[in-house]
């Protein structure tokens, strides 16, 4: 009967799950419909099992033959309940922001006037002679700059606005700049990578590591330490609620 | 910063991400498992399984083409199938091949690299997946003896003549079934992530980087990533590609072995192979992919793929 239980209580907690939305936050959007499929499914096999145990009592079928101990399956039902009182008791949303810091993707570093002597050389249009509206869209996402950047779009971008949104974390030993983040999620969190931006902030702006901002600024390349990276000078940081879809 | 930190709020995060996205996964598995267990004999299986035992082994091989399962799903399906008299050298191949040569991993890995290149490197991993899975197949069935690998309660199972009368309907007999299964499977699942989620949420990445530089530490690096990470097969393409450091031979052995072994698959697989022969098929297979990998960058580069 532990197993009527456990997969009764762990259907429940992820038709709960999926409810309050709270799945979005552990996968990415195209794959949210998939615990309350599986709560269906787990559900509807609760039922069947509760069923047939109660028709085969005294009986032995040859189900049961294959079925584990009754302390095994009191076990495994122990094991598949440990991570309903962990989620429970912590209830976590986001990564820590050390969390974050160790999903950083490398970034690429590329010589702007190579990538141009090798289009010329190719015989391709440079990446730089697009037009500006053509490299951005209107609200661009973090991982969009960065693209256009990899792209070689540099110049374009050079003293354009943007409004993005992401998360914040904190620079040790910069007080006038902070790391504007979002995580890139394929599956779900386990693969999470976080793409990221330095923002110069606006004076008397405060930041709180992990929350949710609109900044908007302008795109300059003066990183004396890496030429190649934007920054962002901020002319206003707003707090936000975090978005519907949290990933990029 | 440090290679390896615990974070509660993160292992929990973690941990859940990958359930989320593998319970339904498993709850499906365990569902075929039990129309398999319902509504196939042992005469139906062997009517359609080849008989020859080269021609079952490389089909099995390519069987994830036509049915795509993946690595979390994959494994109560099998055990069900070997239980029915599919031998168990073509069951490992389709266990260890169809969470790679699979149209949704060939198109995810495309997709991640981009352009021509993805479509190569898709191709490239579909082709190493299958031949190392064949491989193992192959000296399961000449080596190792095929039902000495199964653990005793399914090597002993004998469902001959199973065609038996079931008391009740056919879909609460299926269900029950997956019910028993999923409880077993799931619970290994839980017990794996919870490794996997330990290691993911507190390792690194920039601590691979000094990795990248020698041909065996960039391999062994990059295999002993995909075993700690616990990917989904159809997101680990995108995280490999966010290893710019490292040359394609490295990814391959990255994309090629976390499908086959991960933390989270080798307790999953001890609720159906023999302690000795997870062993045995684990190292065959992180040997094979080891060789795939070092050898990359010899024969990556006479393909043109060098600078990828």
């Amino acid at each position: 009967m532990w197993e009527v239980v456990a997969l009764t209580v762990l259907a429940l907690f992820l038709a709960c799950a999926a409810w309050t939305g709270r799945v979005r936050f552990f996968v990415a959007s195209l794959y949210v419909w998939l615990p309350p499929t599986a709560a269906v499914l787990l559900f509807a096999m609760a039922v069947a099992r509760a069923l047939q145990l109660r028709g085969n009592r005294g009986e032995s079928c040859c189900d049961e033959a294959h079925a584990p101990a009754p302390k095994a399956q009191l076990f495994y039902a122990l094991i598949i309940l440990i991570p309903i009182v962990a989620a429970v008791s912590v209830d976590p949303r986001q990564f820590s922001p050390d969390g974050m810091r160790k999903r950083r993707a490398a970034s690429i570093v590329r010589d702007a006037a190579l990538d141009r002597a090798m289009n010329w050389a190719l015989g391709m249009r440079t990446a730089g002679a697009r037009p500006a509206e053509a490299v951005l869209p209107p609200e661009p996402t973090l991982y969009e700059i960065i693209n256009a950047v990899e792209a070689g779009h540099k110049e374009n971008l050079t003293g354009r606005f943007v409004t993005v949104i992401g998360q914040c974390s904190l620079r040790d030993g910069a007080s006038d700049r902070f790391e504007l983040y979002r995580m890139v999620v394929t599956c779900c969190v386990a693969d999470a990578t976080a793409v990221s931006l330095d923002v110069v902030r606006p004076d008397g702006a405060k930041i709180e590591p992990g929350q949710w901002v609109r900044v908007g600024g302008v795109i300059k390349f003066d990183d004396s330490a890496n030429p190649q990276q934007p920054v962002i000078h901020a002319t206003i940081v707003t707090m936000i609620p975090t978005p519907h879809n949290p990933y990029l | 910063m440090t290679a390896f930190s615990f974070n509660l709020s993160d292992f929990v995060f973690v941990w859940w991400g990958l359930l989320y996205e593998a319970f339904p996964f498993v709850a499906l598995g365990a569902l075929l498992s039990g129309v398999v267990e319902r509504c196939l004999s042992r005469e139906t299986v062997a009517r359609f399984f080849p008989r020859n035992h080269w021609l079952g082994i490389l089909a099995s091989g390519c069987l994830g083409l036509i049915f795509p399962m993946c690595e979390c799903g994959v494994v109560p399906v099998v055990r069900r199938l070997m239980r029915k008299g599919v031998p168990v050298s073509a069951g490992i191949t389709y266990l260890l091949a169809s969470p790679i040569v699979n149209p949704l991993v060939i198109v995810s890995t495309t997709v991640a690299f981009g352009g021509r290149a993805g479509w190569l490197i898709a191709g490239l991993r579909a082709a190493c997946g299958f031949v190392v899975a064949a491989i193992v197949g192959l000296v399961v069935w000449k080596f190792v003896g095929e039902r000495s690998v199964l653990l005793s309660k399914h090597a002993d199972a004998d469902d001959a003549g199973h065609t038996r009368e079931h008391g009740g309907s056919v879909i609460r007999d299926v269900l029950a079934t997956a019910a028993m299964d999923f409880l077993q499977i799931g619970a290994m699942l839980v017990f794996g992530a919870g490794i996997a989620a330990l290691i993911n949420s507190g390792f690194s990445r920039a601590a691979m980087e000094p990795f990248a530089s020698n041909p065996w530490t960039a391999v062994t690096g990059m295999m002993g990533l995909a075993v700690a990470l616990n990917l989904c097969s159809e997101a680990d393409a995108f995280v490999a590609a966010s290893f710019y450091a490292f040359p394609l031979a490295a990814k391959l052995a990255f994309l090629v072995l976390g499908p086959m072994l991960d933390v989270k698959l080798l307790v999953m697989y001890s609720a159906v192979f023999r302690p000795r022969a997870i062993v045995a098929i684990s190292g065959l297979v992180a040997l094979l992919v080891l060789l795939i990998g070092v050898t990359g960058y010899v024969w990556l580069p006479m393909m043109g793929m060098g600078g990828l």
